[in-house]
């Protein structure tokens, strides 16, 4: 990773900043903006009509808040997050002409969710054994049941096939199955049901 | 939808599933395979950021080892149901969940146990009742569950010492990544690896199982050490010096005998939470030979400096070696 060069890492270092590393960046992702992922989501649910665009602008924020922090990883991840949605939405809007206007609800208002407090770290982590229970308590049986031989028991793939009476197409299937579904109710969750095809 | 290179994130998504779900289920992942991903990586940031995302979310199941049973002060005795072979019980548990799709009856259906772990860095030992010593070193976790017939220890991460009092009545079993240890008195180390884990003797002899019973048994006895993963089972003889250098840890220290630099900086990063890179291949073949405090990263990385004249670079979570 280090020895490949990229763009905004010889911006990074035009302006005299040490390059942040990938790795760095992953952490910061991992720990800082995934949790804020569901108030995201509402974000962008409450301020984008048209609700079909919103996994598509979501993995844009993350994309632009990714090559941001590659330059320098922001101090307040929050207050970063939430302007990159709105700056998104503002562009969207000036480009797609044909947007109608109402499809923002009020630009001037997008700053608000700014101020909401974040998530507490603390208790996040003493809820996080609980929450990925209860995720899992929400899979189909058969996802479940496949994530808890390859987690729980350590199972090989060919092993899962085995027990569970299904080829390893099937078991490749059902843990991507489970892994999305866990990301999204650990991650995505909002009170507005996210639709999946 | 912004430019014409970004996939959709519904493709992204998909596409990411699937790559990390073979990655995590390949047994053969090779450094090509790992150059694919970060190829398809560095394709888009929508790659990425979907792949980070997920691996984020398969990470988190790791906690779900510690659900399998309640968690008690003091190992309790708990009779088997029946007095049905190890590995029917271990069957019909699983039979429960595809049954029951609940994963609390699972979890329910062995003896209660008793969670040990270390942090990265740490080491720990643990005098069992029964005399036997069980030394976690870094980032580990056993659970152990002790009952009138047996003596059981999940060897959930990491890497372990075990020092047994041999009971032929009692009989003390190792589990890890789908194998059984079963100790006929002795002293071995097991450590979980890629896909699947390693197992040395030192003393006495061990008998190594699969636990679904279906490939033969294998003993193995001091010096012989052997890797297995769900496939196979390969065996290598060390000498004794070799066998206790590997087991320095256990006094807190590293030992590199002719090492690559490379290897010793894999190794520190066993102990160290800020992650030596050696960023040049020239470098990365450098040969090391000497005795390190496992957390002494800065020792390590003096001799890079002095002795080989490399480059070093902090970062906030990791040191990079180049030249």
């Amino acid at each position: 990773m280090a020895d490949t060069p990229d763009n905004s890492r010889d911006i990074a270092n035009a302006q005299g900043r040490a390059p942040v590393s990938l790795r760095e960046v992953k952490a910061w992702f991992v720990r800082e903006v995934l949790p804020l992922e569901s108030a995201l989501i509402h974000f962008l649910h409450h301020n984008w009509r048209n609700q079909a665009d919103i996994d598509d602008l979501l993995q844009e924020v993350y994309m632009r808040l990714i090559a941001g922090a590659q330059k320098e990883i922001p101090a307040q991840t929050k207050a970063f997050v939430f302007s990159t949605a709105r700056n998104l939405l503002i562009d969207r809007v000036r480009r797609e002409q044909v947007v109608p206007i109402e499809a923002v609800a009020d630009l001037d208002a997008l700053g608000v969710a700014i101020d909401e407090p974040g998530p507490d770290r603390n208790v996040m982590a003493r809820d996080e054994l609980r929450r990925v229970q209860a995720a899992l308590d929400r899979l189909p049986p058969r996802a479940r049941e496949a994530l808890l031989l390859r987690r729980v028991d350590g199972l090989s793939r060919a092993e899962i096939a085995q027990r569970m009476g299904i080829g390893e197409g099937t078991v490749k299937e059902y843990l991507s199955e489970s892994v999305c579904a866990l990301a999204d109710m650990l991650y995505g969750e909002t009170e507005i049901a996210r639709r999946r095809p | 939808m912004s430019d014409r290179k970004t996939p959709p994130a519904e493709f992204a998504r998909a596409d990411a599933a699937s790559r990390l779900i073979d990655r995590q289920l390949s047994e053969g992942w090779k450094d090509e395979d790992e150059t694919n991903l970060e190829n398809w990586m560095d394709e888009s940031l929508a790659h990425r950021v979907a792949y980070w995302r997920l691996e984020a979310a398969w990470e988190q199941t790791d906690r779900l080892a510690a659900l399998r049973r309640p968690m008690r002060e003091t190992p309790v005795q708990t009779a088997p149901a029946r007095n049905w072979p190890f590995f029917a019980r271990i069957a019909a548990a699983v039979v429960v969940v595809g049954a029951l799709g609940a994963g609390a009856a699972f979890y329910a259906a062995e003896p209660a146990a008793k969670t040990y772990a270390t942090e990265i860095g740490g080491r720990e030992t643990i005098t069992l009742r029964d005399g036997s010593q069980i030394e976690l070193n870094t980032d580990s976790a056993v659970r152990v569950a002790l009952s009138e017939k047996e003596r059981k220890v999940w060897l959930d991460k990491g890497e372990v010492f075990f020092q047994v009092r041999h009971n032929a009545k009692r009989p003390f079993v190792v589990i890890a990544s789908g194998h059984r240890i079963v100790d006929i008195g002795t002293k071995f180390t097991v450590r979980r690896v890629a896909r699947g884990l390693s197992v040395a003797v030192t003393e006495g002899k061990v008998q190594l199982e699969s636990s679904d019973g279906k490939a033969k048994p294998t003993t193995l006895v001091a010096g012989q050490v052997a890797l297995a993963d769900a496939k196979s089972v390969s065996i290598a003889k060390k000498p004794v010096e070799v066998l206790s250098t590997e087991l320095k840890w256990r006094t807190g220290l590293i030992e590199f005998r002719y090492s690559t630099l490379a290897e010793a900086a894999k190794e520190f990063n066993r102990y160290n939470r800020n992650k030596l890179v050696i960023a040049d291949p020239a470098a990365a073949k450098l040969t090391v030979v000497g005795t390190f405090g496992t957390n002494d990263v800065d020792a390590f990385v003096r001799l890079a400096k002095r002795v080989f004249g490399l480059r070093v670079v902090q970062h906030e979570d990791e040191t990079v070696i180049s030249r």
